[in-house]
This record gives C-alpha cells, structure tokens and sequence, in this order.
C-alpha cells in the first residue's frame, strides 16, 4: 500500500521504473480477472492493455484515494463491461446466435489448465455476467461485497444474492458436466 | 471429474500470466503513453519563458521583490532564509530523521526511521527489514535483512527505503532542496518562505511552500540558533495524504550500527 502509493507519485512525475513496476505487480493480477470476467484470452489481453495505456495517460493528474490495486480492478471491470455489451451489439447487429466470446480454449490451454480449472472457465462463461462479475471480484479480486455493490451500483444484500446464486449455477454445472 | 464441493476453493485456484510478448508490446504502448503525458502537461509557465523578453522582465521583477523582501528582513532581530536551513543540514554529520507517511484520519501512519553516520553510512528501519546503504565513494550500495531471521531480505520495503533514499540524498549528498520537492506531484522547484507564524516562538522558525497548480503544501520548523530543521510536514488536501518527518541531531550511532555484518552476528 505505502509502495503503491510512492509508485503513483513517481509515475505522476513520468517515472517510468515505477511504471514498469506497477505493471509487473499487477499484470497476472489483472489478466486473471479479466479472463475470468470475459472467457477470451485475447480480449483480456485488450483490457489489461487498456487498463495500464489509460492509468499511464492519466498518470500526471492521478490522485490516490484508496488502494491502488482496487482501482485498477475497477477499471479491468469497466472496460470488460464495455467489451461485453460490444460484443453483444454486434451479435445483434449481425442477428448472430453465437455466444458473447467464443470459446477459445485451445488444446496447449487445457492442458496447462488441467481438466478440472478448463470445465470452470467454460461454466464461468455461461452464468449471467452480473455473477459471474460478483464471484471473479469477490475470489480472484479479493474484494469486499460492499466494493461490489459500489461498482455495479446495487444494495450489498443483492450482491450477496448474486454471490450465492453465481456460485449455486457454478456448482450445478460442474456437477452435470462430471456427470457426463 | 470430481462433484464441486468446494466451488470457492477451485476458483480461486484460477490463474494467468502474461506472455514475454504481451508484457513487450503492452510496456512499450504504457511507457509512450506516459511519456506524452508528461509532454502534453508541460506548463504554461516554461513556454512563456522562452522568450528573452520575458525572462529579462522577469528576472528585474524577481530582483526588485527580493529586495523588498530582504528591507522587511532587517527589521527582524536575526535573519534566517531558506537556503541557511538547507545549507546548515547539508554540513551536519551526522543525524537520525523519522518519516510518517499516511492519511491523517483513516489509517494508521506508516513509519520509517533512517540515521545517517559521519561517514554517509545509512541505516534505515522500515516495517520487519533493516536496510543498510552506503553512499561512500560516491555510489550507492543497498542491502536488506529481514529484522527476525536476520535472513536477507528483498521486498517492498526495501524499494521504498531506496526510492527515499534516492530522493532525500542523490549521488550520497543530502539535500534538504531535494527532499521536500520529492513528496509533491508537481516538482517545479518548490522553495519555502518564512510564514507570520514564527512570531509565536522565537527559538523557532517557519518555512512554507505552496503549489501554484496544486492544493498541496509543505510546512518546514527550524531553530533559529542552530538554523536546523526539526520538523517537516507535507499535506495533500485532495488525497487526506499527511507526511511528517522528524529530525534528531543528538543521537550518534557508533561505526558497528551501521555496520551489516555486525548486525548478522550479534
């Protein structure tokens, strides 16, 4: 926290050892989230590219207010958010019945990933976004229901509800999917 | 595959790293990105002083406002400028300052204590690590020890105390300039003035600096006798941030604090 918080005033001043630290603190932190939040490893590439080129060109006004990894969690979400709703647009632009992202697991993936973690990520992407945002934020995340709530703007009782049913609907396809 | 009983347990076991090529293509994007940051920002101030014109008028209107200044001062019984402060710190021999770094209302400050020897031997206490640096021969040698285990240590402290260091005494001179210029974003050469203030006490003195661009400030209280700083305080209005430093001159440590290998052994 205190290491973050002198990072973002050397970036301030266009330092950029500490913005190369800052990216090698965070980058697996936040391709994690990203891929978990949209399925596509290419896309959450995109995001966390995003997330970093928009905190560097903002880096000279930037003013720490919580913890900086936080923020950079929000902004992983946002930008997964705008991807998903363009994806969706364009779906519907194109009368398309595909899904958001396709699944782009390919053989070298799995096998890094093993059995168990590559039937997660494909059940990950068929629950609704609104929980599989809240179970990413809250596990791979590490943030608090009430950090939740804030972000997607509703009560922390919903984000409770959204929680649990995210991980029942997670739970429920695992167990079908091992069934097979 | 087995039943997911424990949903949580096997999500958290999710996790991604980025390729050599992603970090390439991404760091290379992030740092032009920041470096035209930096140049979109430059100030108004340094165009309009490229003009001869202007820094000739500028330069009369600087020393016309000095002089003024310095009239004011002779009325005072004992004249103490900024640049004595940081002149009679660089010359002290030795010295032990602790910083507080942290929002003054919401959370616990953290705390960093660095002594100096004569020699410009370093020993600094941050958190659980003990940093030894040694600005002799005019190069920085840093090394870290984990408090407890006496084990080696490179973690975020040891960059922190680095970064201070760095800052508070370039190339193992230290610098008074350089330390209050390093806590505000904007670092345009921030140089303190004495503040009414001072008529409160007259063994000490008051030096503040303010940002023309920003809402942050420095406040500086020196000994008028012995023209030494004993406290620094720098505040950032917008972010709660409140730093103080603390400055001590009576406490001199012997060569073996600062030595590490005394410190492995004991």
């Amino acid at each position: 926290m205190l290491e973050d918080k002198l990072l973002v005033i050397k970036c301030r001043r266009g330092d950029k050892d500490a913005m190369c630290r800052i990216y090698g603190k965070y980058k697996n932190y936040l391709l994690t989230l990203a891929r978990g939040l949209v399925g596509e490893q290419t896309t959450a590439e995109d995001i966390v590219h995003d997330v970093f080129v928009k905190f560097a060109i903002s880096a000279r006004q930037f003013q720490l207010t919580g913890s900086l990894k936080g923020y950079l969690a929000t902004c992983a979400c946002n930008l997964a958010r705008d991807k998903i709703r363009e994806r969706a647009r364009q779906n519907k632009a194109l009368d398309s019945a595909e899904p958001i992202f396709p699944d782009s697991e390919n053989p070298e993936q799995r096998a890094i990933d093993g059995e168990e973690l590559s039937q997660l990520r494909l059940a990950i992407r068929q629950i609704p976004y609104e929980q599989r945002e809240t179970v990413i934020l809250h596990l791979k995340g590490g943030m608090k229901f009430r950090e939740i709530a804030g972000l997607q703007g509703v009560s922390v009782g919903t984000i409770h509800g959204r929680y649990r049913y995210g991980l029942d609907k997670l739970r429920s396809l695992l167990k079908s999917e091992a069934q097979k | 595959m087995k039943p997911a009983d424990n949903i949580e347990h096997i999500v958290k076991k999710l996790n991604d790293s980025t390729s050599a090529e992603m970090d390439e293509r991404v760091l290379g994007d992030v740092l032009q990105a920041l470096e035209q940051s930096q140049k979109a920002t430059t100030p108004k101030r340094r165009l309009i002083m490229k003009s001869s014109v202007i820094k000739l008028a500028a330069a009369a209107a600087i020393i016309i406002a000095i002089s003024v200044v310095i009239n004011q001062f002779d009325n005072w019984t004992t004249n103490v400028a900024w640049a004595d402060i940081a002149e009679q710190f660089e010359s002290v021999p030795f010295f032990n300052i602790t910083i507080y770094v942290g929002n003054d209302t919401s959370s616990e400050a953290h705390k960093i204590e660095i002594w100096k020897s004569e020699n410009s031997r370093i020993r600094a206490h941050q958190g659980n690590n003990i940093i030894f640096a040694d600005f002799t021969n005019g190069k920085e040698d840093f090394i870290a020890f984990d408090r407890t285990t006496k084990q080696p240590a490179n973690n975020e402290g040891l960059f922190l105390v680095k970064a201070i260091l760095n800052d508070l005494c370039p190339e193992g001179r230290f610098s008074l300039d350089t330390l209050i210029n390093s806590f505000p974003s904007d670092t345009n050469g921030l140089t303190p003035v004495e503040t009414a203030d001072t008529a409160a006490s007259r063994e000490t003195i008051v030096f503040e600096a303010g940002h023309k661009t920003t809402p942050e400030w420095i406040l500086i209280w020196a000994l008028r006798g012995s023209k030494l700083p004993i406290q620094i305080r720098f505040r950032d209005p917008r972010s709660n941030e409140c730093s103080d430093i603390f400055f001590n001159y009576s406490e001199k440590k012997d060569a073996k604090f600062f030595d590490p290998n005394t410190f492995i052994t004991q």
